[in-house]
């Protein structure tokens, strides 16, 4: 895993695209930053990240759509799959480089809340509880963005079926209140990824969001080595 | 070392490699020879668990490809046919990655890959980014990439294809110099490199294997006869009646002159005649010196046509 693990990592860095992926998170979060906490003289960075998370779906696909779609396309994929290791070892090296971005990424934006303290006086709970939702909601999207990118051999396509799922995502998010039944609102409520972060906004580390997340790149993962060992199958 | 049985993969309906079975024992240098699209690169990635097989088995070194899959990957080294590097890459740090997957130790991992640097020559590019280098470069890189860990087998698909001319001798000097250490599987459609190459011979057509023999075999094998070029320093008439009187001569004809005061005669015997010391003993006798004698080989691609063409006519 660490071999994958470690080139995948310095394949964001020797290309553009772990910086522009910093760099553009870095700044819709300031723009909202800007917006809500600074020109709105609020304390609460806890919902500037809420509303961050919305945008971060659609960032999510720059350093997902190559990992698989990538490999299949220049047939690298046949020196991983027929190395000495095992196919869930080199979806999780791939996954965890994508997340030590995604780490990276916000501990760069802590830089955010420490404007704010300066300034004023923000709930270091609210701040911590809300970081470690960001996290985990960036970790199941990344590992939805590494399924899809398995299941396709462009990486184009691979990223505008990443935008549109997140898209659908986040319209079911907002779509949720209009609607009266039961059981389509459980449903809905059941696939909103980005709705769970409201519990950590508001300063509770709740355990059923956490395994929430956690169970979903667990089957991201899980999925994305069934495709690619369903292909060795079907050869296709 | 490595042993096929009934090995069949079917993509929907269709049989890419039809219950093919053969055995390459350690140090042998096989050439899998057929036409594009019979079988060979399938074959191939069964045998390096690229793709699953839907039937038979195949084992390498004792160990199942299905049971056993690290086993038989850590035993085996891959060059597919077109070369699995990354571009953005320079050499040095995808052959590092190479020896990161295959679990090369760390303190032996720089003399290991200096020495295949050296052997493949891709030393003098080892900083380069690969996206920058041409096709043979890039083929020598993929095939350094297959000697890391030093595998007991090399699986080498096409490993020439895409090289020029002197590339393609150098290639073949190193998986024959390779051969010494390693088993080893190539496939290629081009027959004088098999020829050269290889110690035995698998004609796969339409995914079935059609012959698999050394090449002595496989020549002898083929042709109801056996043809000998001679050159005698003689008359024509006169060297014709010596040669059609030796027994076992079918027949004896004329190439003309070729060399001044001698004539260049085409002997065809039964397979199993050997006609050379009559023919030596008549020629003494009568006074005129042998200058030239050798067999007419059969070439492998008189083998080749004759074994995928047949099956062509039966179907």
């Amino acid at each position: 895993m660490s071999a994958v693990y470690k080139k995948e990592l310095r394949g964001y860095f020797y290309s553009p695209i772990g910086y522009a992926f910093i760099g553009i998170f870095m700044l819709v979060l300031g723009v909202v930053f800007l917006v809500m906490n600074i020109s709105g003289s609020s304390a609460d960075y806890a919902s500037t990240m809420t509303s961050a998370a919305s945008f971060f779906g659609f960032l999510v696909p720059l350093i997902t759509m190559r990992s698989f779609a990538e490999e299949r396309r220049n047939k690298t994929d046949q020196l991983l799959i027929t190395a000495p290791v095992r196919i869930s070892s080199v979806v999780m090296g791939k996954f965890f480089a994508a997340v030590t971005v995604l780490a990276i990424t916000l501990a760069l934006s802590i830089i955010y809340p420490i404007i704010i303290a300066v300034l004023g006086s923000p709930s270091a709970g609210e701040i911590v509880s809300a970081y470690v939702g960001f996290f985990l909601m960036g970790c199941a999207s990344i590992a939805i963005g590494i399924m899809i990118s398995a299941a396709t051999q462009s990486q184009v396509v691979a990223a505008v079926a990443t935008f549109g799922v997140f898209f659908m995502l986040l319209m079911a998010s907002n779509v949720i209140n209009l609607i009266n039944s039961g059981f389509i609102r459980q449903a809905l409520t059941a696939v909103s990824l980005f709705d769970r972060m409201k519990d950590f906004s508001s300063g509770i580390l709740g355990l059923s969001p956490i395994i929430y997340y956690i169970s979903i790149c667990g089957v991201c993962i899980f999925v994305t080595v069934r495709l690619i060992e369903r292909r060795r199958w079907s050869g296709d | 070392m490595i042993e096929i049985k009934n090995l069949t993969k079917t993509y929907g309906g269709n049989v890419a490699v039809n219950n093919i079975s053969f055995t390459v024992n350690e140090g042998e240098i096989v050439g899998f020879l057929g036409r594009n699209g019979a079988g060979k690169t399938t074959t191939m990635n069964m045998l390096t668990g690229y793709i699953s097989s839907t039937g038979g088995t195949a084992t390498v070194d004792g160990y199942d490809i299905l049971e056993n899959p690290m086993e038989v990957k850590r035993r085996i080294g891959y060059l597919p046919e077109m070369p699995p590097v990354y571009t953005d890459l320079t050499v040095n740090e995808y052959l590092n990655f190479a020896a990161d997957l295959k679990g090369v130790e760390k303190k032996k991992r720089k003399s290991h890959l200096d020495d295949i640097k050296e052997l493949v020559k891709i030393t003098d590019v080892q900083g380069r980014l690969i996206g920058n280098l041409s096709k043979g470069y890039r083929q020598r890189v993929g095939l350094a990439q297959a000697l890391v860990g030093n595998p007991k087998v090399l699986i080498l698909d096409e490993p020439t294809v895409g090289l020029d001319p002197n590339q393609i001798i150098e290639i073949r000097k190193l998986i024959k110099s390779l051969g010494k250490g390693h088993t080893i599987i190539l496939s290629s459609h081009i027959l004088p490199e098999v020829a050269d190459v290889c110690q035995k011979v698998i004609i796969i057509d339409h995914g079935s294997i059609v012959a698999q023999d050394s090449l002595e075999n496989l020549q002898r094998g083929v042709g109801e006869s056996t043809t000998l070029s001679v050159r005698i320093a003689a008359g024509e008439n006169a060297a014709l009646r010596m040669c059609r009187e030796l027994p076992g001569v079918k027949k004896a004809d004329s190439l003309g002159v070729r060399e001044t005061g001698s004539i260049d005669i085409i002997i065809t015997t039964d397979k199993q005649t050997d006609v050379r010391r009559q023919l030596f003993n008549a020629a003494a006798r009568a006074g005129t010196p042998i200058l030239l004698c050798k067999y007419m080989d059969i070439t492998l691609e008189d083998i080749f046509l004759q074994f995928t063409g047949y099956r062509k006519g039966e179907q």
